[in-house]
């Protein structure tokens, strides 16, 4: 009879626990991965590489110089 | 009588603990080693190469001064009055296409790595990276709006 009693504590200590383990793996967001990740697109689109390796010290390279247009090479010439 | 009492508490506390570590284990277990995240979709590629061409717009500007990152993951204009209204305007228009950009960015990171409900999660690694990765002298706004030079 006294016994009886532990059970239902016990079962309610047993879904508290499965709901928070459930709930762990869910919220689990790797976020050293992503930082990386991250880290990689973002000096890509700060040193204007594609697929460069990040800068160690996080100091960027300069953009490169803009592709002069087809359009001002051909400027000035004769029809 | 009571210590009788007591014992059965005992022993269904026990369990509850016993149990408790048992499921905190196996969490801890289910999470797998950290992933080596795709950066290389098609998706993301695009939008990246997007984001370099713009950039090489933006960059004198973010040196300046005149815009700033935010604590969001955006782009905004800091300084409005440093440019005449015809600049400003295309500046504008600019800021506009880059932050689409990123919020497209942030949602194929998620669905490009098969997590489509991480985007908000991205998206904060991302502001919080933008941020860290300028260079000094850069400004960001921080939640509060005030803006903050980085040294």
């Amino acid at each position: 009879m006294k016994s009886g009693r532990s059970w239902p504590c016990l079962a309610a200590a047993l879904a508290m626990a499965m709901a928070s383990g459930c709930g762990t793996v869910v919220t689990f967001f790797p976020y050293k991965s992503a930082e990386k990740a991250a880290d990689r697109i973002i000096d890509d689109v700060l040193t204007g590489t594609n697929g460069g390796h990040a800068p160690a010290n996080g100091e960027l390279a300069k953009a490169p110089e803009p592709v002069v247009p087809r359009a001002e090479k051909t400027e000035g010439k004769a029809p | 009588m009571m210590i009788k009492r007591l014992r059965v508490w005992c022993r269904g506390a026990l369990g509850a603990l016993i149990v408790s570590a048992l499921a905190v284990s196996i969490s801890v277990q289910a999470q797998p080693d950290e992933p080596e995240f795709n950066v290389s979709s098609a998706a993301v590629l695009t939008i990246k190469n997007s984001l370099i061409s713009r950039h090489r717009q933006l960059i004198e500007h973010f040196q300046s001064g005149v815009i700033g990152l935010t604590y969001d993951g955006q782009v905004a204009v800091r300084d409005a009055k440093a440019l005449d209204k015809e600049a400003r305007s295309v500046l504008e228009s600019l800021i506009v296409e880059d932050n689409k950009d990123r919020l497209t960015l942030y949602r194929e990171m998620a669905r490009s790595n098969g997590r489509p409900d991480w985007e908000g999660s991205w998206r904060t690694i991302f502001a919080e990276r933008w941020i860290s990765r300028a260079p000094a002298g850069w400004y960001y706004r921080e939640y509060s709006g005030r803006w903050v030079k980085k040294p």
